[in-house]
């Protein structure tokens, strides 16, 4: 992590610190929310279920948290250049985050609603989906947390690889149907559940974009150029 | 009376001859927080500031009526004695005020007003230096030098003494008149990083211009119009969301 000299104001600091810090507890509480969520399904485990859905509370706890130290922050000190792009990519990485452990909740919820009936072999097919979303939006957040800018310019390309993972088990599902009609409800359902964790690599493209934005005050949304990255 | 406060106002007027500058304000102060008094100029904000230690009176034609309660005991009462009421209240004024003698000696001036000389001894007196300039950190600037004239220190040193040498008389409330505002923008944020080490063992008012001071430096804000108190509010409400109109004009730099 680059290290940054610190502010003469020590409780300019101190907030600086403290948002850095709620930022990457949520990172990692929405991270484990969506393995939960995932091994709730895969291992046809309620307990992880209902756990997803309760620890939703804290991410959404946090960020109210980030976005009330972030009015304060803006409000007390006016931060500049650096300091102003941290408050303002943190509230929207935040905003993102809570979406995620949404969708990991959404997943969790229609897990248990699969596990109530007896096993598809298809379910199966939702880890390598997770797998690369996980390591997308692991990336992400760290990549936000401990300002890697290399690491944060690698997450757009990667989203492609998880929406063609995503069409195809689409497709595999949508034969299946046809196959199967008689399970078409469980079916409807890890669709779902695919869309979700689809849905996350979306927001960990965000978060990405707002770790460029933070470090090099570049916007990349929506195909804007690229920053030159010293190397 | 409420209970731990540091500062309770109630019902206060004050008039110079015959203008009234304080129109019937009340105001409770916590203690161990700064507070702020802002308002645009001519708003009273000094003037109260300058009753919390009587030293309006200095002026002559002053006249007040109401009630200032100060650790339980109404100072404006006729048997309160000025000094010791300005021993527990301590200032710090605009602009640097050191005396221009030695550093050391300006530590020492109240303490020497406020002790009787058999009672006082050489080593507790450097003691007593040694202490009030390390709590404001600026022993280490001037430790090798402690006779050079304070008066040729640097502004931001000579405020930084000018708060050193209240500590050793162990006061209850510090009172700042824009302590920052002969100073440059380094000065102003290691004063205010100063005060706000020293807050929690002290009850701090402060009176700034400076809006974007108040922001960062005070955990309460009291704004003042035309003599009046419009709005006392923590710092974030009140710059957040003001509850009057008249706040929000003024803090948004559409008024005064």
């Amino acid at each position: 992590m680059p290290s940054e000299t610190r502010h003469i104001l020590g409780v300019f600091e101190d907030a600086i610190s403290d948002l850095k810090s709620d930022i990457q507890h949520m990172g990692n509480y929405a991270q484990a929310n969506l393995e939960h969520a995932v091994r709730g399904l895969l291992e046809r485990n309620v307990d992880l279920c209902n756990r997803t859905i309760a620890d939703d509370e804290f991410v959404d706890d946090l960020e109210k948290k980030i976005d009330s130290e972030g009015v304060e922050i803006i409000m007390k000190f006016g931060p500049v250049a650096k300091d102003l792009r941290r408050v303002i990519s943190t509230m929207k990485a935040a905003t993102a985050i809570e979406r995620i452990s949404d969708h990991a909740v959404g997943l969790a919820r229609r897990a248990k609603q699969i596990n109530q009936h007896p096993v598809l072999p298809e379910t199966e097919g939702l880890r390598s989906i997770y797998d690369l979303a996980a390591a997308m939006l692991r990336d992400a957040v760290s990549s936000f947390c401990e300002g890697n800018l290399q690491a944060a310019l690698m997450i757009q390309g990667r989203d492609p690889a998880l929406d063609s993972a995503y069409r195809d088990f689409n497709k595999r599902i949508t034969a299946r149907m046809q196959e199967d009609p008689a399970n078409i409800p469980d079916y409807v359902d890890l669709l779902f559940c695919a869309r979700f964790i689809e849905r996350t690599g979306d927001q960990s493209v965000n978060i990405a974009e707002d770790a460029v934005y933070l470090l090099t005050a570049v916007d990349i949304r929506h195909g804007g150029e690229l920053p030159a990255v010293k190397s | 009376m409420e209970n731990n406060l540091s500062i309770d106002v109630r019902d206060y007027s004050l008039w110079y001859g015959k203008f009234q500058a304080l129109l019937s304000v009340s105001a409770q102060i916590k203690p161990g927080i700064i507070t702020s008094l802002i308002g645009p100029s001519g708003c009273g904000k000094t003037t109260l500031l300058r009753s919390f230690n009587r030293i309006n009176e200095r002026y002559g034609n002053v006249t007040t009526t109401g009630v200032i309660t100060i650790l339980g005991k109404n100072i404006l009462d006729r048997d309160v004695s000025l000094a010791s009421l300005r021993k527990r209240v301590g200032m710090v004024f605009q602009r640097p005020n050191p005396l221009p003698i030695p550093i050391s000696e300006n530590i020492l001036f109240g303490i020497k007003s406020h002790t009787p000389k058999s009672t006082r001894q050489r080593a507790g007196m450097d003691a007593a230096v040694e202490a009030a300039l390390k709590e404001v950190s600026l022993w280490n600037d001037v430790k090798d030098n402690l006779q050079r004239k304070a008066t040729e220190l640097t502004l931001e040193q000579q405020q930084k003494l000018c708060i050193a040498r209240l500590l050793p008389l162990k006061p209850d409330i510090i009172l700042m008149d824009e302590p920052c505002s002969a100073l440059d923008a380094n000065g102003i944020e290691r004063i205010e990083e100063l005060i706000t080490e020293l807050k929690e063992r002290f009850t701090i008012v402060m009176v700034t211009h400076n809006m974007a001071q108040a922001r960062r430096a005070s955990d309460e804000c009291i704004f003042m119009l035309m003599g009046e108190i419009i709005e006392h509010a923590p710092t974030k409400e009140l710059f957040f969301n003001p509850k009057s109109e008249k706040t929000a004009m003024y803090i948004e730099g559409r008024y005064g």
